[in-house]
């Protein structure tokens, strides 16, 4: 990609920290940013609690019926009303709105990437359940606080102990498939220095962790394992639950995770293969914090060389989807909940949809694919045409009457850090062989799925 | 894979080609060009599919011990050789086997255990042993490098993704369902893309792909899918298959994900339709293509087999050595091939899983040199060198090598 602006200049820094920490720079939000200042704008983002999100909230609880529901309303909603898809269906619609639309843009991020981090699919109806809940009680209330606490919680979360079977591992016959991914997926990494004996002892540490109906944690002593077990070299200390709770405080607390951990919020926000000399150093704010999120990220987004580092990241699916709808900003009351629904689908990423427990990939290698880009493609021709009457912008644009100041409006609102000249003369020769009514929607398409707009 | 590395998969491609393979190559001769292998089909089945229920040892009594619930009782499955059988939903495998279409390879996997999902399936896309895993190229990747296919379906990818086994300097296409493979764009919306894609290196062949991949795809998509597939994930990317070869559409390389192989509870009511898709999937797609069965080699593989003991919540969990599947009519089929290690707790990798006798890189080289024309497999293999070949495949033709463009058929 060539770089529109000088790459070191504050403006410059400030559109890539919009593009890393929101799911989009439209105009509005790159304002904000440039009155606050770099860091400034990433204080704002991380008090996430200071930033009134009210109205969306309000909006999705009214339009969504199924997020404020307990428990055993939402199961009698499901199981005995027979609304199979309902909590999956609204989940996703209330996921896709929120990082598209809340004020709160890092927050959202933090829960999309614990909710990578932790994945737990919502791929058929009971897992949908748990997963609905485990969001809205676990991954959200958690996302900014300490990666202990999370871990704790997601070891003793219906969805997890369902998906990774933890809820049927019994003394009589381990089941390992928790345990194992716990260290290789959540806390240590696969190189983090564990055996196979670790993941058998681990396995029996964490027998009779299971499921109360509806959705509740249970340990049940009468299927755990009550002999002393060995993990990492030492004795596991206490007993019954407490010993779970142990291993996991050790597992939270160990060089492997803060790297590992590091590792992965710099692949996720600044590049594929992240710098060793920065992960050291976000690893080492993750270990000195405690674990805490909003000082690890503050290191991370901080560090010098994060700012300066050119925009290497391949948008994801959802990162392009929510990008085309903050940019087009569609008024108030427009239908687009069944829209984004569909759109996702077809992308390859529904949220909660990856069934494996490694969460969606983050890399450019995974999602630059031919479908992909089909995809892409589509989907923007499919919003600006259908939002040519809805969105603001758009609108402003059609009112243009000369064709480069049609390209000047959209260029600003979808390109904040602008286009070459070549891609504006691209724009403007072939809008020039269109009916007028088709320009505006044609030009928006082009730079909504242009190469500029793949990138953050 | 990141800038530099793709950079440098590039210079490495240019240095040993020429540059040849970075030429686009529908910019090449349009001639058709298959070369004289066979054409691949890659099936890889996700999460570990476990080798002793899919092909379970009936004459071994430890297996029984070890599986009071799981096991497949030799009154249900599906008899092969007096020892082995198939489980019975694999009914359509069985009929393969039974035409001798059909190789069964037990006891395969990854020399060196390796018990995660993910590292133990990129080890195995890229043709290594555990251990040996950085950033590369896929065994299939470096086979198409060679091949240099000329035509924009030659090398697809039936998913939503390239799989690692294809990832090297020959950009495969992934094109999905191919019914829904389908541009909503006019065609001046394309010419103004087209032109905005070219000024990014990165990402310009991936953007043509899609109008190239389109436009191909117009004779395979009128053409109905075959009939007698299972409605499951392989049926689907089984069907599509067929019909890019029927069409005529230059295929030489097809990559086809199976996902949900990972059982750790309830496995026996999960593998079973699991199984009857790809057992009726593979049967079917042979009636379906016909005579180009006989220039078609299918392979299945998995990342691992599971535990021998079955675990209390009636599932396994991760093992080592599975076992694997070639197909086609090159096939010297209806034989289970390998050495069986047996289930006894001495005879077991670690104390506790089935021990891998045959390396799956030795199915791969034999396939690569019998069936797809390469001399020399071994650096698609990440410089392994196989044993001796087992007869797994009978050799192609040899006048069916003579006269063809394609290279020293060495891979470098």
């Amino acid at each position: 990609m060539i770089p529109v602006l000088d790459p070191v200049s504050e403006r410059a820094r400030i559109l890539r920290l919009v593009e890393r920490i929101t799911y989009g720079a439209d105009s509005g939000t790159v304002d904000v940013a440039e009155q606050l200042g770099y860091e400034g704008f990433v204080e704002w983002q991380l008090d996430h609690e200071a930033i009134d999100d009210g109205p969306i909230e309000a909006l999705l609880i009214d339009a969504l019926p199924t997020l404020s529901m307990t428990p055993e309303e939402l199961a009698r909603h499901i199981f005995i009303e027979e609304n199979f898809g309902a909590a999956q269906r609204d989940l996703v619609i209330a996921t896709m709105i929120r990082r598209a639309f809340s004020p709160r843009q890092l927050y959202e991020r933090m829960v999309e990437f614990w909710s990578d981090h932790f994945n737990v699919p919502a791929l058929d109806v009971v897992g949908g359940y748990y997963k609905a809940l485990e969001d809205r009680d676990m991954i959200r209330p958690l996302a900014m606080t300490r990666f202990e606490d999370l871990l704790q919680s997601s070891a003793r979360s219906p969805a997890m102990l369902e998906y990774l079977d933890n809820a049927n591992n019994t003394a009589d016959g381990p089941n390992e498939n928790y345990a194992r991914e716990l260290m290789e997926l959540h806390t240590l990494g696969v190189d983090g220095g564990y055996t196979e004996d670790d993941v058998k002892e681990l396995a029996r540490v964490f027998t009779g962790w299971t499921i109360r109906q509806p959705a509740e944690f249970l340990f049940n002593g009468f299927t755990h394992d009550p002999g002393p077990k060995t993990f990492l070299g030492e004795e596991v200390i206490g007993s019954g639950e407490a010993q779970g709770t142990n291993v996991l405080r050790t597992l939270a607390n160990h060089p492997s995770t803060a790297r590992f951990i590091a590792t992965k919020l710099l692949r996720r926000f600044v590049a594929d293969d992240p710098d060793p000399a920065v992960i050291d150093d976000v690893a080492q704010a993750f270990s000195d914090s405690g674990g805490r999120v909003v000082d690890t990220m503050r290191a991370l987004l901080l560090h010098p060389q994060v700012a300066d580092t050119m925009a290497l990241k391949f948008k994801r699916p959802n990162e392009f989807t929510a990008g085309v709808l903050r940019r087009l900003q569609p008024d108030p009351g427009t239908d687009i909940l069944g829209r984004i629904y569909n759109a996702l689908a077809a992308s390859g990423q529904v949220p909660f949809g990856w069934p494996a427990p490694d969460g969606y990939p983050d890399d450019r290698e995974h999602w630059q694919s031919t479908t992909g880009f089909l995809v892409r493609f589509n989907a923007a021709y499919e919003w600006a045409r259908g939002l040519v009457d809805a969105s603001p912008l758009i609108r402003a644009a059609a009112e243009q009457d000369r064709i480069s100041d049609m390209a000047t409006v959209l260029i600003d609102g979808l390109r904040p850090a602008g286009v070459t000249a070549r891609t504006r003369r691209i724009l403007i020769r072939y809008a020039n062989g269109l009916p007028a009514d088709d320009r505006a929607p044609a030009m928006a398409a082009w730079l909504l799925a242009g190469p500029e707009a793949q990138w953050r | 894979m990141t800038l530099d590395m793709k950079r440098r998969t590039f210079l490495q491609a240019a240095a040993v080609t020429g540059g040849v393979a970075l030429a686009p190559r529908w910019a090449r001769a349009a001639v058709k060009d298959l070369g004289a292998g066979d054409r691949l089909v890659a099936i890889y089945l996700r999460g570990g599919a476990d080798g002793l229920t899919v092909c379970p040892p009936l004459g071994e009594s430890a297996y029984f011990d070890a599986r009071p619930t799981l096991a497949v009782s030799e009154a249900d499955a599906l008899p092969l050789d007096g020892f082995f059988g198939l489980h019975p939903a694999a009914g359509g495998l069985k009929d393969l086997f039974d035409d001798g279409d059909l190789a069964v390879i037990h006891a395969a996997g990854l020399q060196t255990a390796e018990r995660s999902h993910f590292e133990a399936q990129a080890t195995m896309e890229q043709g290594i042993d555990a251990g040996e895993l950085k950033p590369g190229d896929g065994w299939i990747g470096r086979y198409l490098a060679e091949l240099a296919p000329s035509l924009p379906l030659a090398a697809v990818a039936l998913d939503q993704a390239v799989p690692q086994s294809m990832v090297g300097p020959v950009d495969a296409l992934a094109i999905g369902r191919i019914d829904e493979f389908e541009v909503a764009l006019n065609p001046l919306d394309r010419s103004a893309l087209k032109a905005v894609y070219a000024a990014d290196p990165l990402l310009a062949e991936t953007a043509n792909g899609v109008f190239d991949a389109s436009d191909a795809l117009v004779p395979v998509a009128a053409m109905p899918p075959g009939e007698g597939y299972p409605q499951g994930q392989l049926g689907g990317a089984l069907a599509d298959c067929a019909r890019l070869i029927k069409a005529d559409a230059g295929l030489q390389v097809a990559a086809i994900n199976g996902g949900g192989w990972d059982h750790h509870d309830d496995q026996a009511d999960q593998i079973d339709p699991l199984l009857a898709d790809l057992a009726g999937s593979l049967a079917a797609f042979r009636d379906d293509i016909g005579e180009a069965w006989n220039s078609t080699t299918v392979v299945v593989m998995t990342e691992f087999g599971r535990r021998v003991r079955e675990n209390a919540s009636l599932g396994t969990d991760h093992g080592h050595a599975g076992v694997m599947f070639a197909a086609g009519g090159g096939v010297n089929g209806g034989q289970v091939y390998g050495d069986w290690p047996g289930l006894d707790p001495a005879d077991l990798s670690d104390g506790q899983d089935l021990r891998v006798t045959t390396d799956y890189r030795q199915v791969l080289a034999e396939l690569l040199v019998q069936r797809l024309g390469v001399t020399d497999p071994s650096p698609a293999l990440g410089g392994w060198e196989p044993g001796a070949f087992r007869g797994l495949f009978q050799p192609i033709a040899a006048a069916s090598m003579a006269g063809t463009k394609r290279g020293s058929g060495r891979l470098r």
